[in-house]
């Protein structure tokens, strides 16, 4: 149960404040509603290239990074397909400190050709090392856009290819800033060593002065309902065959969401999961087996992703991972299953509790789907979750027309 | 509402000092020390369960982290199934780590769940089966995970860096390859299991909201004494440290987009009094984002994702490195960029300023390793590996409060000459 306050500022700007005493150190979490299923299909990766020159200087402060670790404070940020999302934390004292940066950069950036095309080149050799430089790095670069035809999602948030990056220009940089960077399109979630108090005056001294913006609510096209088995073939010079599967499913805030969710754990959390058993240790097919869901805002994937031990084919692999879903979608599971992986999410929920980034985090994605309150009703939405709910869901999900299947073919192992 | 000045930063303090939960230290009934931090006010607790088993005490590659490992395929009372069930049932998530000298099961449990979880650690650490089966899918896995790891240049980087500075029979440098797993045998790791997991090996951490009962618990559990064999001691190596005479080394992996470049030497561990302040020359060097290394070669050339320096230090040496990985194109610049940046700790004095963040940066980020359960649980765990006290952490504070710019520059000039490093670049040329 984490306990917290809500409050909004005139310009839209919402506060959730979790005080916690127990901890001298303060977490400012400031989410912006923009990731990459907000661009352009022809300016891809902008939203997480923006969220590195969120780092080169702001209006009045040249520096974001300096003035921080001068009063004892740490920062980062990520960008996914649904957000960005930026954190710092502070010893209590310099509480301010936090509010000072963060509202300056929220007010308006330092547009500098220097920042812009330093950090092309940065999120360039990002590019590299997280999807080029090593095996199977460039997965979601073919698995997103076999999965997806219409619906943004179908580039991953690096960005499609590297010269999206290398054409941005300033102009586009600004107006990306001044259509998704506004008081009204952010949340900041607080938790830590602040009173509501504190909290509400230094909100209103920072950031009650930066203007409503008019925010660019572009309809974001929707997915057709996927009708035909779909599949792709990389030859690679990997050390394993590999397979990575991906099926369409709901939405973050759908009655299902908690269902699927489970369903992924009963196949791979943990090694007493039916994958792990089944196919990694009996069957010895695979040296690595996860399915996971993404869990996005808008609708998402499950994703299944093995490495194939040699002398077993793709195929028969890939079979091996198929009967165990049409297992699943035929056979009830047992109550004890079912109740080992809710006891497993809500360990889990009250571990993220001990921390005050976990929480502030948590706080604001929650609010952003609708209240931060549902982050303390988790527990009992997994706790609803029946027999019949895994059974139907894994019937919809792990049907033969929803699937999109990319394979890694090793020219070593062939 | 009054205007507000942007372009001036708020006022601010330096943390004062530094003040957390210490451990206290008791004693079971055999003599295994535990030691206890009472803090947090969640009902979890986390354990863990230490030996000297590391790497340090193995005859053969792969020996300490695969008996660690193994302990949960299965024990006199529990199947490797049910050791799985169960522990997944309650929630509770055990991590098996082998290190260079300590091997540690860290256990992480709702407390109402201490005493069923403990009760399967406990028949896994007192009696696993190391059964052929399970043996034998464990390694042809873990062969293959290998496989997958050596193909990327900085693992490639990363083991090329400690065979030269340790030689490649030194438990620091030796590096573990896919096909070490054919020469592993379960008699090697039964053998290591009898010798290295007894009571007398043993040391216990348990952290977080502990109450009395919980003690209790561990006491039936770790009490008694546990195999031990009677005047048997398990030997204690001693290696000797044989680096490389060749400065540099290039490692060709065709094709690669990206180098991976190591650049370091041998240096003093946590025992040497120089070793605070050369964290500190360290922290200014490439320790933390607004770092020189990060602030020139990614935030102005933009060569890299990311830089950094650190200095590693084991239980019998220590050793200084920076680490990146740069566009296969620009890694000739990248290394002279590096290089300019070692020289000008050594030339030129550090300024006040900067040195001043540095500090403040610091005496935050140890601060915060006393934050929480678990990181206060983390940083007792490791003055406990080089039987240290806290007074380590309280000179580690002195030494940033008073470390001047002069005195910084000299340690530049006796430890970090540019001339005296190894450079390993592992890919394209």
């Amino acid at each position: 149960m984490i306990s917290f306050k809500k409050f909004e500022l005139a310009n839209g700007l919402r506060f959730i404040v979790n005080t916690d005493t127990h901890t001298p150190f303060i977490v400012v979490n400031t989410l912006y509603n923009v990731g990459s299923k907000h661009e352009s299909p022809d300016k891809t990766g902008f939203a997480h290239l923006f969220e590195h020159l969120m780092f080169g200087g702001s209006k009045n402060i040249p520096s974001f990074d300096e003035p921080l670790q001068k009063v004892g404070g740490d920062n980062n940020a990520f960008t996914n397909s649904d957000i960005t999302n930026y954190y710092i934390t502070v010893p209590k004292e310099n509480i301010e400190t936090a509010f000072w940066l963060e509202s300056d950069r929220m007010l308006e950036l330092n547009f500098s050709q220097k920042s812009l095309d330093t950090q092309k080149n940065v999120v360039i050799e990002e590019f590299k090392q997280r999807y080029l430089n090593r095996p199977y790095g460039d997965a979601w670069l073919y698995l997103r856009p076999l999965a997806y035809k219409n619906h943004p999602y179908q580039w991953a948030t690096i960005g499609k290819k590297i010269e999206h990056i290398q054409e941005a220009t300033l102009q586009d940089v600004k107006d990306f800033f001044f259509h998704h960077y506004a008081p009204n399109n952010s949340i900041i979630s607080i938790s830590g060593n602040i009173s509501l108090k504190k909290a509400k005056r230094l909100a209103q001294k920072w950031f009650g002065s930066i203007p409503h913006r008019d925010i660019s609510t572009m309809e974001r096209e929707k997915e057709e309902q996927q009708t035909e088995k779909r599949s792709q073939t990389l030859e690679q010079d990997v050390p394993l065959h590999a397979i990575h599967k991906a099926y369409h499913m709901c939405e973050r805030s759908h009655p299902d969401f908690h269902a699927i969710d489970l369903l992924s754990d009963i196949l791979s959390n943990g090694k007493s999961s039916r994958m792990y058993n089944n196919l990694i240790q009996k069957q010895k097919l695979f040296s690595d087996l996860q399915a996971f869901i993404t869990g996005e805002d808008d609708p998402g994937l499950f994703i299944i992703t093995g490495t194939v031990m040699p002398g077993f084919t793709i195929e028969q692999a890939n079979e091996a991972i198929e009967s165990e879903l049409q297992s699943i979608r035929k056979t009830p599971i047992r109550e004890y299953e079912l109740q080992k992986v809710k006891n497993k999410v809500e360990s889990t929920l009250i571990f993220s509790e001990s921390s005050i980034l976990h929480k502030a985090m948590n706080l604001a994605k929650y609010e952003l789907l609708g209240d931060a309150g549902l982050i303390n009703h988790e527990t009992e939405k997994y706790a609803c979750v029946t027999i019949e709910d895994i059974q139907r869901v894994a019937q919809f999900v792990f049907s033969e027309t929803n699937e999109s299947t990319l394979l890694y073919q090793s020219t070593s192992q062939a | 509402m009054k205007d507000i000045n942007r372009t001036i930063p708020p006022k601010f303090k330096t943390i004062a000092k530094l003040s957390f939960t210490k451990a206290k230290e008791k004693k079971l009934a055999n003599n295994i020390p535990v030691y206890t931090i009472n803090a947090g006010e969640q009902d979890i607790l986390k354990i863990d369960i230490l030996f000297n088993a590391g790497e340090w005490y193995q005859d053969q590659a792969l020996v300490s982290s695969s008996t660690v490992q193994l302990l949960q395929e299965g024990s006199a009372n529990f199947s490797a199934e049910d050791i799985a069930e169960k522990l997944d049932f309650m929630g509770s998530y055990v991590y098996y780590n082998a290190g260079k000298h300590t091997t540690g099961i860290s256990v992480f449990t709702l407390s109402k769940y201490i005493d069923d979880t403990l009760e399967i650690i406990e028949d896994s650490i007192k009696n696993p089966l190391f059964l052929e089966d399970n043996f034998a899918t464990y390694t042809a896995k873990k062969k293959q995970q290998y496989a997958i790891e050596k193909q990327k240049v900085e693992v490639i980087a990363q083991k090329k860096y400690a065979q030269i500075l340790f030689g490649a029979n030194h438990p620091y440098g030796i590096s573990h390859e896919p096909e070490d797993f054919d020469n592993l045998s379960i008699a090697d790791i039964k053998k290591f299991h009898k010798t290295h997991y007894t009571s007398e090996n043993c040391k216990i951490i348990i952290s977080g909201n502990i109450k009395p009962e919980h003690f209790e618990i561990l006491s039936r559990r770790f009490g008694t004494p546990f195999g031990k064999i009677a005047g048997e001691k398990a030997h204690v190596q001693e290696f000797a440290i044989d680096p490389s005479l060749e400065k540099n080394h290039h490692i060709e992996k065709p094709g690669a987009v990206q180098s991976a470049i190591r650049i370091g030497k041998l240096l003093v561990n946590k025992y040497n009094p120089d070793y605070p302040a050369l964290q500190v020359l360290n922290t200014v060097l490439g320790g933390y984002f607004g770092s020189r290394l990060m602030s020139n070669i990614r935030e102005d050339k933009g060569y890299t994702y990311g830089i950094g320096s650190g200095i590693v230090s084991h239980k019998t040496a220590g050793y200084f490195v920076i680490v990146t990985q740069v566009g296969q194109d620009v890694c000739e610049q990248a290394k002279q960029e590096i290089y300019y940046e070692l020289k000008k700790l050594r030339t030129e004095t550090i300024p006040e300023e900067e040195l001043q963040t540095v500090k403040n940066y610091m005496k935050s980020t140890l601060a915060r390793n006393f934050d929480g359960i678990f990181a206060l649980s983390e940083s007792f765990k490791t003055i406990l590996e080089y039987d240290l006290t806290y007074s380590y952490y309280s000179r580690f504070w002195k030494t940033i409060q008073n470390i001047t710019p002069a005195e910084l520059k000299t340690l530049a000039n006796t430890y970090l000459h540019e001339d005296s490093m190894y450079e390993i670049i592992a890919g394209s040329k």
